[in-house]
């Protein structure tokens, strides 16, 4: 009786060691250590005011600081701003400061820091890429060491995205980037090294606001330009974390990933789309644009350009974005699109050229894909291959184009009024459709005035549906990132911002388990 | 000698003015320019402007010419659009892993096709001739990155003998840095090899075949002397044109081996300043390149005469 009773003793201590979920073992952070990042290219220029490719912010959210920051999951945040209040008018902006803020350089973060920097991007002689999205600016004032006041022309909902990192990064007032060495920043790292080509070396910054991080003492930007080349560096330990690896590979990584070897697909809100030039015939006609929409299969084009590593796009902003539309879908018909051809006045289709961006190798396959795609419905699309300045100049600056791809990466995104306002709104220059609907403007100025967060997603799905049904832009692709890093690496995990440190995470607060 | 070679020098003044006219004028008519390439998407009007004139875009076409040429000739070639930074310490950070690169890679070609390229000659139409010309041609038919690729993961993914990328200086650390070395410089020196076998082969087999080797034979000369004291001597003068050739072009050139191998050197900058149509990088680093050029093919010219002493220096 009592062996009975031990061996029941014995089988239940063992079910329930066996059979209970294993608690979840906290790790706990260990300082130290130098983290190498594999990127896929190494942009050049240091002044984070001036120089925004994804590749140069990436590298810029390390140094610096927004006033503004967004979190894990894309919404907005505060960082070097503690509190935020508007006039009851909305015209004017006061921010707090975050006290006890330190500069890489020693100083302390005051408003004039702030004031210098915002004042800078919008300055014409600065001539920063991104000084219209501070046109709405009037003035900025120092109301005391830590408190800025922002004077607006005009009650303006998305200024507040326009505060975060990607816009506008806080340096210390009268500095910029010399050479090349950046200005100082407030971020968790501070700048040390560049060898063009070779490496870039950042040191952490032991006063940084965020106390008692970052874990690592240093880190090192790793140009690997071939994608092959990145993976394999990973796969040998010579890196610790890959930026994005080579499509073809991801859907096995994914289920069988290499040897110490983590493979996880991030959400980007990177979205890549068809645009159709509307002053320019045949696409003067919307039913031959709306044709084009509807010959395009969709599925098909994420499955051949990104291997499936994506979503298919009726909008700019993907399915987990928080300015996701309920909108009606574009879908593929293609004998609609033949009849819409044939009662435009093309029933044998036409013949077009497209520009196409040979450097993104993703435009470039939609590009071939939308070719064969229209093929079927008689549209004979001849490809015209232009590098970056090339195409630029021709597609964006001259807008000499009938049809083109393109796409936008997810940080120049973060507002309804960012993706729609640009590329619709008929007096933007960024409007490369040169779209024009007098309803659709109106549309447009509403959402700017607009601040209630519901009123403004009503008014953003109308214009996106009649945006879709006109056809000036046809959104195809929101491609997901493949990203890959050692077991050794902990604490980071892709997020919904394009930044690699950001509020609450990112590699300020990873740690290697050594 | 020396008048010779002071005169080659003092020949750089108009090939270097030549170079610069060409460089400045083609560059200027590929479309797209700076700004273009600078702004992305976000071709504002009014930052364009601004771009313009602080890249001196706005003046005309001759004044940038000869504010430019002002510039080189007080030693200052400028200042990089796209990094912002010195173009002369940009080159002069880059340029020496390329040559560096490039004579490890011509070394390691010279070690490979010279003792191939005299196998194949002296056992012509056996098994040795057709395995060092079947070596050729697979050199010649395998295009670089492939090439590169397929190191990288035998060598390094798979094997892991050597680094899959990246760059050591020699002077920081010799022995680490040919490791790093090794991959991208045997991918290079293999392309470089399979053509340097084939013309050591066939030079050789045209010296083989004179009466002079014949004679030497006839008197009972080792075949080891023949070969390498009657032969060899008077094959490798194409063989040693080709090297500086090859090597010259190797300093602007070797963009896909120093892309794939993440190797910082002159030609992955001059891709990137090309693709960014940086103009003081590039005409920079082609007016160093056309240097390098006339210097290489001086020292061709001195061995010439190292080889062969009836070739005299006029």
């Amino acid at each position: 009786m009592r062996s009975t009773l031990k061996v029941f003793c014995l089988l239940l201590a063992l079910f329930l060691v066996m059979g209970s979920p294993t608690p979840p073992q906290a790790q706990t952070p260990k300082s130290g250590g130098k983290l190498i990042l594999g990127m896929r290219m190494d942009p050049a220029g240091m002044d984070p005011h001036k120089n925004q490719f994804s590749e140069q912010f990436k590298r810029f959210s390390f140094i610096y600081n927004g006033l503004l920051d967004y979190d894990k999951q894309g919404h907005l945040v505060s960082s070097l701003a503690t509190s935020w209040k508007f006039s009851p008018d909305q015209k004017e902006l006061s921010l707090k400061l975050r006290p006890g803020v330190k500069f890489h350089n020693g100083k302390e973060l005051k408003a004039e820091d702030v004031k210098y920097s915002l004042d800078r991007v919008r300055d014409k002689k600065t001539a920063s890429p991104l000084m219209r999205d501070f046109s709405s600016i009037k003035d900025v004032q120092v109301v005391d060491d830590t408190t800025v006041r922002i004077v607006l022309k005009e009650a303006y909902s998305p200024f507040l995205s326009k505060l975060t990192l990607y816009y506008c990064s806080i340096i210390p007032a009268g500095t910029e980037a010399t050479g090349g060495t950046p200005p100082p920043g407030t971020g968790p790292f501070q700048f040390v090294e560049h060898k063009m080509n070779d490496y870039m070396k950042l040191k952490k910054f032991p006063q940084y606001w965020e106390k008692g991080l970052p874990y690592l003492d240093e880190i090192i930007f790793k140009p690997i330009i071939e994608d092959t080349v990145r993976y394999t560096a990973l796969r040998t330990g010579e890196i610790h974390w890959a930026n994005t690896i080579p499509f073809p590979e991801v859907e096995k990584a994914l289920k069988n990933p290499p040897k110490d070897v983590v493979v996880q697909e991030g959400p980007t809100q990177s979205v890549f789309y068809f645009v159709l030039n509307c002053t320019r015939p045949p696409f003067d006609n919307s039913k031959v644009r709306q044709a084009i929409a509807l010959a395009l299969e969709k599925k098909e084009i994420v499955a051949g350009a990104v291997w499936g590593r994506g979503e298919v796009a009726h909008q700019a902003f993907g399915n987990s974005h928080p300015y996701h539309l309920p909108i009606k879908s574009q879908e593929y018909e293609p004998n609609r699109a033949r009849a819409l051809l044939a009662e435009a006045g093309y029933p044998k289709g036409f013949k077009v050229i497209l520009p196409a961006l040979t450097a993104h190798s993703l435009l470039l396959e939609m590009g071939k894909i939308g070719q064969a795609q229209l093929r079927k419905v008689g549209i004979d699309v001849e490809l015209q291959l232009l590098d970056g300045a090339a195409f630029n100049q021709q597609v964006i600056v001259k807008k000499d184009f009938a049809i083109t791809t393109m796409g936008d990466a997810g940080e120049t995104r973060n507002d309804f009024d960012d993706a729609y306002y640009r590329a619709f709104f008929s007096q933007s220059p960024y409007n490369l459709a040169r779209y024009s609907n007098p309803t659709v403007d109106a549309w447009l100025q509403e959402g700017r005035q607009t601040f209630d967060p519901e009123k403004r997603k009503r008014i953003y799905t109308q214009v996106v549906d009649r945006v879709n049904q006109d056809a000036p832009i046809i959104y195809a692709i929101i491609r997901t990132i493949p990203y890959a890093w050692r077991t050794s690496l902990k604490g980071w995990e892709p997020n919904a911002t394009s930044a690699l440190c950001y509020s609450g995470g990112g590699f300020s607060r990873a740690w290697l388990d050594r | 000698m020396l008048s010779f070679v002071f005169r080659r020098i003092l020949s750089l003044v108009p090939v270097l003015f030549i170079v610069s006219l060409m460089v400045f004028s083609i560059f200027r008519l590929v479309p797209g320019d700076p700004v273009d390439a600078f702004l992305g998407t976000e071709q504002d009007p009014e930052v364009r402007r601004a771009l313009r004139a602080e890249f001196g875009l706005d003046k005309s076409l001759p004044v940038q010419y000869l504010y430019w040429v002002k510039n080189i000739l007080q030693g200052n070639l400028g200042r990089s659009f796209s990094t912002q930074q010195n173009v002369l310490k940009l080159l002069g950070e880059k340029l020496p892993n390329t040559i560096y690169l490039a004579f490890s890679s011509i070394f390691i070609s010279i070690l490979i096709a010279v003792p191939a390229g005299i196998i194949a000659a002296t056992r012509r139409k056996k098994l040795e001739d057709y395995s060092a010309m079947t070596f050729a041609l697979l050199g010649i038919s395998i295009p670089g990155f492939w090439l590169g690729i397929m190191f990288i993961l035998i060598f390094s993914l798979y094997l892991g003998w050597f680094p899959s990328m990246g760059f050591v200086s020699p002077l920081e650390d010799p022995l680490r840095s040919l490791w790093y070395l090794a991959l991208p410089a045997f991918s290079l020196g293999w392309l470089q090899a399979a053509i340097l076998t084939r013309l050591t082969r066939s030079s050789m087999l045209d010296v083989l075949n004179r009466e002079y080797v014949r004679t030497a034979r006839a008197q009972g000369h080792p075949e080891r002397t023949v070969i390498f004291r009657y032969s060899l001597k008077n094959a490798l003068i194409p063989i040693v044109t080709i090297v500086g050739l090859r090597l010259a072009a190797l300093l602007g050139g070797t963009i896909v081996i120093e892309q794939i191998f993440s190797w910082p050197g002159v030609g992955l900058l001059l891709l990137q300043a090309i693709f960014a149509r940086d103009y003081p990088l590039v005409q920079g680093a082609v007016l160093i390149i056309a240097v390098g050029f006339v210097l290489i093919n001086l020292l061709v010219d001195i061995t010439y005469q190292l080889i062969d002493p009836r070739i005299r220096m006029s």
